[in-house]
């Protein structure tokens, strides 16, 4: 545990207070004043935060920067201007923090707007994290010596441990953004905004040599992203069309991971000293799109849109092998020559021609034309380590395309009661697939009250039949795989859901709400891979709310999650059909989540609180089963996986005057979790049998967290 | 007279004109708020107020802009013949609303998954009682308005491994989805014309094309990950090793299991820490020649 005392400076700013706080002070006034808790657009807080962390501060962190110390945030300012319809607005939050965000406005309502916005987003992996491999740029390099006296016998990976340095693993992603409309006329608008994200630090990452020697390494990761969007929209009471062209390019600055081999540093024909990978590579789309709609006699609307885009990709081939004692094969072209052409047309139809009928139909169309060359390669270099033939000759180029239709209807009759029926049929097309085509089968039912004054109810039930075509199992048995295996995002499936929500409302006080849902998905024509998976769900929530301000509720909710796969351990040759080599794993994941809010009512005249707490608690199983008389080594079952997280956060404010208020708020935050593979218990320390690690672990953690601020009105 | 918002709107610098007369049937705003002013009184400040926006109903008709001519409901002693948004069906609601707003955000609202369910413009917004501080919600923030239906899902945000940072409120519900609808995509998502493009337009370093692709990966990112959050490292809809043996079960390792005595006594890398992904680590797509089994 680490208790970090306050700054002198921040006890300081609190105890002193700056002379134009005391200055501003003014008599109470008569009329009750806004909540403290209401958003306003001239204030700024100033404080400090002091944490108390048992356990791992950078999985309590996450994508936040909750280090101790002084705290300028909560800033907004806007000035407008009524005459002219001018509006000018900034705000700025964790100021000096890694996760600062800025943002401004300026508008001219209906004329014109820009916007700005600077957003810092962190993501703390480990501060305990250690290596041993130095870093420069994307070469990651060991001790020579080291790496020497293993290759000679005379040490083993132990030796890396007093080499490794402790260190915070982290990336962090920056977003700015800029947007300006302009609204030329009053059924004119044209727009743009461009967004660059630079993403910077490390991650962990896979660098394999083979099973028996793995290596985790922190990856050094510098890209950026330039997206820029223009476009022009003209609408009428009637008509809507719009144009728009949409260009993204990533540029990955560090598109090579080299590293060294912890088992030896010289390179042979049977392992090498050192690896390389491509890493995500550099690439760039154009879309150009128009939509629309026009309105037609009862309350008829056709609604169309079309996209074409080019996706590339060219970034140079790496060698085969950065292995100097392997004889690498040619490479098949320089560079990759990735090219995709991507339409999508989506065309909809909404009428009521009667009052108490609405239909709508809608077809939509998405082509994926991967034109990227096939490269012809016949042999590779597996893991840097030896040249392998290749069993597909080269590489397969992906293509798929989805059209569906759709076409419901909703009649009225009962109102506010809407009952709907549709149906869709989903037709998907592959290119290097198990099946050719799917095509899918999906009636749906639904029943909707809304706009009672005592309850909203909906309710969905949907049927779905998918069934695949073109089948072409000789794929599967070219890469090893069984012939009765499916994959299970394209097999054929049967799917049952059903979900509903019933919603009561009291005096305008009271809120009960009671959710439902259930479903299953069977996957009855596939012999190896995934059955069937089911999910239910049931939740209760009540809210009590008062015009003085008062509040509570509460809410549960339960999920259950399963799945029933089959698989088949087994070698070539009479292993590959013998059913008693079967098994099957049975997962489970249930969970419970629980909220809970308070919003009393002001205390006294100027002090307000809020409390919430939430729990959210998943235990996941993982069951195998061997077939009976199984020659399988009977299986020592998995312990549970969990995670619990608590949250409990009350926060008062205190008005010390018309522009001063103090706040406190604290925040109790513990978690528990057990993940079989990701445990302390087993990844102890950086040397394993057959890898060389971060240590990167899921640990517990509990927290204290306050912050103590002035915040101040103008 | 009161000197209303509404009366100010009229006499607004913007319009550079005299107000004009009204028009056969309208009773004009200074007329509603003479018996509806704590209504007229919620609108200050608000985007419909605004005198000196050209689009604002407070340089249209004001009252009647949204609630229709008024002058027969002003005669009328049992005050029908006004459009009262909450004794109205869901779509005379949203017909009223979608006059103005029919362009940007809102184009996608015919046809839309909540169109289609029934839903009305003012079952999410509140013009004269919003509860947030944007887009006038009916409830104080968007997460709370979207739990109302979908609890599910804002729950899922509180798991182990949610998707960056919902939970710590930089990304909303709305960051990847158009409640009213989208004119390209499916889900209601807000851009690309797929998942996989909805995805990679922040993600954009697995939008390739590569040299050797994955195919679930090209396809749909939801077939291993559940954007919203889940237990599993990655938001994996299951955990590693079970979901790559899902689809892989080729002989050799693919086809093993995975029990206790391969973490605890073998130690085996195939289980431990990012288990399969520890050698298949470009799993989303490999762009090396040398890549078939995405380890290079």
């Amino acid at each position: 545990m680490r208790i970090p005392v306050l700054t002198g400076a921040l006890l300081g700013a609190l105890t002193l207070g700056p002379p134009a706080l005391v200055a501003a002070q003014t008599p109470a006034p008569e009329v009750p004043l806004p909540s403290l808790f209401e958003p306003t657009w001239r204030q700024f807080q100033i404080g400090g935060r002091l944490s108390s962390v048992a356990g791992d501060p950078a999985r309590w962190q996450r994508y936040e920067d909750l280090r101790d110390g002084l705290l300028f945030t909560n800033a907004r300012h806007a000035r407008e201007w009524e005459q002219t319809g001018q509006l000018f607005r900034v705000t700025a939050d964790n100021v000096g923090w890694r996760d600062q965000r800025f943002s401004g406005l300026f508008e001219r309502a209906g004329r014109f707007k820009v916007t700005g916005l600077w957003d810092e987003i962190p993501q703390f992996y480990s501060v305990d994290t250690r290596t041993p491999y130095a870093a420069a740029g994307g070469v990651l390099t060991l001790d020579d010596a080291t790496q020497r006296a293993i290759q000679a016998g005379q040490a083993n990976l132990n030796a890396y441990v007093p080499q490794a340095g402790q260190f915070n693993l982290h990336e962090r992603r920056d977003i700015g953004l800029v947007t300006a409309t302009v609204a030329p006329s009053p059924h004119l608008d044209l727009s743009a905004s461009f967004k660059t994200q630079r993403h910077v630090g490390e991650l962990p990452w896979g660098a394999s040599f083979g099973f028996s020697n793995d290596v985790e390494v922190a990856l050094p990761y510098t890209s950026r992203a330039n997206d820029l969007n223009v476009g022009a929209e003209w609408t009428n009471q009637k008509n809507m069309l719009r144009v728009a062209y949409d260009g993204s390019w990533f540029q990955n600055h560090e598109d090579t991971l080299v590293w060294d081999s912890p088992l030896r540093l010289d390179d042979s024909t049977s392992a090498p000293g050192r690896g390389r990978m491509s890493l995500w590579p550099s690439n760039q789309s154009q879309t150009v799109s128009v939509g629309g709609f026009s309105k037609f006699a009862r309350r008829t609307q056709a609604t169309g849109f079309v996209s074409y885009g080019v996706w590339t990709n060219d970034s140079p081939l790496q060698p085969f092998t950065i292995n100097s004692a392997l004889s690498a094969p040619t490479l098949p072209r320089p560079t990759t020559e990735g090219n995709a052409h991507v339409v999508s047309t989506n065309i909809g139809l909404v009428s009521r021609p009667l009052d108490e009928w609405r239909f709508s139909t809608r077809l939509r169309v998405y082509d994926f034309d991967n034109n990227t060359p096939r490269a012809s390669i016949p042999q590779y270099v597996s893991y840097d380590t030896s040249v392998n033939t290749s069993l597909t000759g080269g590489t397969y180029v992906l293509s798929h395309s989805r059209t569906t239709f759709t076409a419901d209807g909703t009649w009225t009759g009962l109102s506010p009661l809407a009952l709907g029926f549709g149906y869709t049929r989903n037709h998907n097309g592959y290119t290097f697939r198990t099946y050719d085509d799917t095509n899918e089968d999906v009636l749906s039912l639904t029943a909707d009250a809304i706009g009672l004054s005592w309850a909203t109810i909906r309710a969905q039930f949907e049927l779905a039949d998918r069934t695949g075509a073109g089948l072409n199992e000789a794929q599967l048995e070219l890469i090893g795989e069984q012939p009765g295996m499916r994959h299970y995002d394209i097999a054929n499936r049967q799917r049952k859901k059903f979900s509903g929500q019933v919603e009561f409302f009291w005096r305008e006080a009271w809120s009960v709400t009671a959710t439902t849902g259930l479903g299953d998905d069977d996957y009855d024509d596939t012999t190896f891979g995934l059955q069937d998976t089911t999910f239910r769900l049931a939740g209760l929530g009540i809210d009590f709310q008062r015009p003085n301000g008062f509040g509570a509720g509460g809410s549960y909710n339960y999920e259950r999650y399963a799945g029933h796969h089959r698989s088949r351990s087994a070698s070539p040759g009479d292993e590959f059909t013998d059913p008693l080599r079967d098994w099957t794993t049975d997962s489970v994941e249930r969970v419970h989540y629980f909220s809970v809010y308070l919003t009393p009512p002001r205390l006294g005249r100027n002090t307000e609180a809020r409390l919430s707490y939430d729990y959210s608690n998943a235990r996941a199983s993982y069951v195998y089963g061997i077939e009976p008389g199984s020659p399988l080594v009977p299986p020592n079952q998995l312990p549970d996986a969990f995670n619990k997280l608590q949250e409990l956060r009350t926060e008062v404010r205190h008005r010390l005057n018309r522009r001063l208020a103090a706040t406190f708020s604290y925040t109790y935050e513990p978690f528990r979790v057990y993940d079989f593979a990701l445990d302390p218990s087993v990844v102890d320390g950086i040397v394993q049998p057959s890898s060389l690690v971060l240590g990167y672990v899921y640990r517990p953690y509990t927290t204290h967290s306050g912050i103590v601020s002035l915040l101040y009105f103008w | 007279m009161f000197q209303t918002a509404w009366a100010a709107a009229a006499q607004a610098p913007a319009s550079q004109a005299p107000p004009s007369p009204q028009p056969s049937g309208y009773a004009g705003s200074d007329t509603c708020v003479l018996c509806h002013s704590d209504q007229e009184a919620t609108l200050k400040g608000s985007p419909h107020a605004q005198a000196a926006n050209p689009r604002s109903p407070a340089t249209l008709r004001g009252c009647e802009s949204c609630h229709g001519p008024g002058q027969a409901h002003v005669d009328d002693e049992s005050k029908g013949h006004i459009l009262k948004f909450k004794s109205v069906p869901a779509e005379r609601v949203s017909e009223a609303c979608l006059t103005c707003h029919n362009r940007g955000n809102h184009a996608g609202w015919e046809g839309s998954v909540h169109e289609a369910r029934n839903l009305s413009c003012s079952t999410c917004h509140s013009v004269h009682h919003p509860q947030s501080a944007a887009h006038q919600l009916v409830k104080a923030t968007e997460t709370q308005l979207c739990a109302t239906c979908h609890r599910t899902q804002v729950a899922k945000t509180e798991r182990a491994v949610a998707h960056m940072p919902v939970r710590e409120g930089k990304m909303a519900c709305t960051t990847c989805h158009n409640p009213h609808g989208s004119l390209s995509n499916e889900k209601a998502l807000r851009t690309g014309s797929s998942v996989a493009e909805m995805c990679t337009s922040c993600h954009t370093e697995m939008r390739g094309p590569v040299l050797w692709e994955h195919t679930p990966v090209r396809e749909n990112c939801a077939t291993c990950h559940d954007p919203h959050g889940s237990s599993n490292d990655r938001m994996l809809v299951v955990r590693q090793p079970m979901l790559c043996q899902r689809c892989h079960i080729a002989t050799k390792h693919p086809s093993s299991i995975y029990d206790t005595d391969e973490i605890t006594v073998k130690k085996s890398n195939r289980m431990f820490g990012r288990s399969c992904v520890n050698c298949h680590s470009n799993v989303h797509g490999s762009n090396h020649p040398s890549g078939q089994f995405f380890m290079r």
